[in-house]
Parts: C-alpha cells; structure tokens; sequence
C-alpha cells in the first residue's frame, strides 16, 4: 500500500476516534489526561506501523482499544506509574481548570467517579470499561483482557461493589445493573 | 441515580481538555515506522536451533477478527503479518523482523532462509524453494516488475507459476546486489511482504557463501529425491 494511501486512512481514523480513545485511556487511568494522552499516542503509532494488516483484519478500532488496554498495562507495571497512582488517588489532571467557582453538579460527580474508579485494581478498572463503557460481553472482554471468562466475572463483581460502597447507593443502585445479568 | 454507563460517560469527559493535533500522531507514525523499517539487529551466527527468537507475546488478544492484534484474518488461507513487536530473526548474515505467524524457519544457508508453513512443509529439504517463503540474498539488479515505492525504497513485484515474488536493491553499506522475497500464490499479501523485505538486512557474508566444491554439499537435492519426497509428505487425502 502507497504511503499516501495510508498516511490518508490513518489520518481519517485518528480524526473519528482520537477523543474516544482519549475518553477509554482516561477511564483507565482515573482521569489522568496526560497518562491518558500518552497511552494514546503510543497506541497510534503502533497503529500507523501495524497499519496495512490492521487494515486487512478490519478492526482498527478494536485494534486500538486492545493496544490501548495493554499499553496502560504495561505502564501499570512499572513501579513509577504505580507510586503515582498510590500517591494521587484519581489523576491530579483530572478536574484542572474548573475552579470552585465554576463547579456544577457534574464536575463533583466526575470527580467522585474517577476517585472510585481510581480505588479499583487495575484490571478490574478495565473491566469496567470494557463492560460498562465500550459494552463488550464477558467473552470479549475475556479475550482482550487475555484472561478466562470466570476471572472477568467475579473481577466485575468486586469492582461494582466497590463502585457502590465508594459513590453510595443513591448514585449507583445496589442491585444488578442491566450489564451483571447480561 | 445514575446507570453505570451514565457515570462513566461522565468520567470520560473532559470538557478542557487539549490533545495532541493528529498530524503528530502521522509524525510520530512515520518516524516509528522508520525505526521499525532501519532497526538494525546483531548480526551472527546462528543455528537453526536459535530461531525460536520469535513470538515474544507482547500482542494482544483483540476482539472480532483482531482478537490476536491484528495478525488474524478471515481467510484462514492467508497467513498473517510478521508482528513489529517481535525480536528479530538473525540466521547468519541474514536478519529480520520475524517469522510470520503459522510459519517456522526450516533452514537457512548464508544467502537464503526458507521458512515453511507449521500445518506441514512441502518437502523436508531446506534447500528447494517450491511452495516455501524464502528470503534470498542475490548479487545483481532486482529485474522486471511492477515497481512499488514505500518510503523512498522502490520494490519490484513479479509473480510466475505459482510464485510470487518482492526484490529490492540492497541498501548501502550491504553487499552489492538485491534482495527478495518469495512466496506461494496466495499465503502472503504484497504489503505485508514488502513490509518484510523492507526489515530485511543482509551482512556481508551473504555474498560469500561457504561452497564445498568437492560434493553436492548438504543441502543439494536431485529432482528424483524431490519428488520423492514429495509424495511421502502428501496427506493420504491428496495421493
């Protein structure tokens, strides 16, 4: 394929899913915009190399979101990454520019889910993405997390009850949600 | 009360946010497939026994048809792409990015490796050619074709009887000549052949193979042997 012919697709592909992607690296990483940003970037050059058989496969997008997985992955090993985490709860990016006086009802309950998502292991955090946000069964979710279908059952279980014991029932209903029965 | 999707959504937005312009991701792109292209490995002597360099799991489990990472397709008669997160292969003077996957390296001298399909090879002699993908190391021009040009580097694509087949010249500081890439009609796309030749590098002793004059030497196979060799190899199925 004609570098042109890719450097055209690439660029369209980034432009229709950059800021999902940036959105789902957010998530995993509990609202750190510049971990996020990175995860990003990496992924789309891995992408761009990757990019004549990922075109071939068809899937770019699940391409991305399983390179994307894997990158904040990595990361997480890394014991820098880790301190982070520990030391910042939800990432410090996560609420930059709205001051006190511009808080709205969102930007509080943002806050409140990002600092719950940033109390979950790193894995269950990914699972909830991968269900609750990008909507992907447990057999999908299994295959991208690389893990049995069991372990992405009883992961989402103690995260949801660790979502609803952080954020309260009032803001997350105590009993199963559409997506635990499914 | 919020539903889990509701709540996430929220999360995910980040009203102020600034990202990157996308034609640095085309940047980094490009430099990265530079790199991955120029990556240059240490080149020595290896074994056959040495080829199981490859296959470093760094990729990924996707969803759908790109549940490996992309290497998988929906014709299974199509192999897939070598991974760029694989090590390289080094087999002599010959190095690459990586055995595509279903293949394995069934032998190698200083200027070729053949490498045969892990569902069963069509003869069990590394030299012959036929129904192999083979990276050859030859002196002189890259010939006729149809000529594609990826980053600069032309590659000429001819096909004939069955084969197909991806030269380019070799790069400078190489020995002289011209490098290429061959496969069955079929198991391989040009792209991704031409992405293997392009991580194909040659060192020097590639233009000096080790020829013993006194004997046909290991890896010579007469046509009847072949043949031979051929029909032992064949599923009842196909006799």
């Amino acid at each position: 394929m004609r570098r042109a012919e890719r450097d055209e697709e690439f660029a369209d592909f980034v432009g229709a899913h950059r800021s999902t992607l940036v959105s789902m690296g957010r998530l995993l990483t509990a609202g750190d915009q510049a971990w996020a940003e990175d995860l990003v970037q990496t992924t789309l050059t891995k992408l761009y190399v990757s990019w004549p058989r990922v075109r071939r496969a068809g899937n770019q997008l699940g391409y991305a979101r399983t390179s994307l997985t894997h990158a904040f992955f990595d990361e997480t090993r890394r014991a820098h990454r880790r301190r982070e985490i520990a030391a910042g709860g939800a990432g410090d990016d996560a609420f930059t520019g709205e001051g006190d006086s511009e808080r709205t009802p969102d930007v509080d309950l943002r806050r409140d889910v990002l600092t719950a998502l940033a109390g979950l292991a790193p894995r269950q955090r990914a699972v909830v993405v991968m269900r609750h946000w990008l909507d992907l069964d447990v057999a999908e979710t299994a295959r991208l997390l690389d893990c049995s279908e069991g372990t992405v059952k009883s992961q989402n279980a103690k995260a949801l009850a660790h979502l609803r014991a952080a954020l309260g029932e009032h803001v997350l209903p105590a009993h199963p949600v559409p997506e635990e029965i499914r | 009360m919020n539903d889990l999707r509701t709540l996430l959504d929220t999360a995910a937005y980040a009203p102020d946010a600034t990202t990157a312009p996308p034609t640095d991701d085309l940047t980094r792109g490009h430099e990265a497939l530079r790199r991955h292209r120029r990556r240059r490995g240490a080149v020595g002597v290896a074994s056959l026994a040495a080829l199981a360099v490859v296959g470093v799991g760094a990729a990924t489990a996707l969803d759908g048809r790109a549940t490996d990472g992309g290497r998988s397709t929906d014709d299974a008669g199509v192999a897939a792409a070598p991974s760029p997160t694989d090590d390289r292969v080094v087999l002599g003077p010959l190095s690459f990015d990586a055995v595509p996957d279903g293949w394995e390296v069934q032998g190698n001298r200083q200027d070729y490796v053949t490498m045969v399909p892990l569902s069963g090879a069509p003869d069990p002699f590394p030299d012959a050619f036929e129904g192999k993908l083979v990276i050859l190391y030859e002196p002189g021009r890259p010939g006729p074709g149809r000529v594609e040009t990826v980053d600069g580097r032309d590659y000429v694509v001819r096909g004939d009887s069955g084969t197909t087949a991806v030269v380019t010249a070799t790069r400078a500081g190489e020995p002289q000549g011209h490098v290429l890439v061959q496969w069955p009609d079929g198991a391989f796309e040009v792209d991704d052949m031409i992405a293997l030749l392009g991580s194909v590098e040659v060192g020097p002793g590639a233009a000096h193979p080790v020829i013993d004059e006194n004997s046909p030497g290991e890896g010579f196979v007469s046509l009847e042997d072949l043949a031979e060799a051929r029909r032992s190899t064949q599923s009842p199925a196909h006799r």
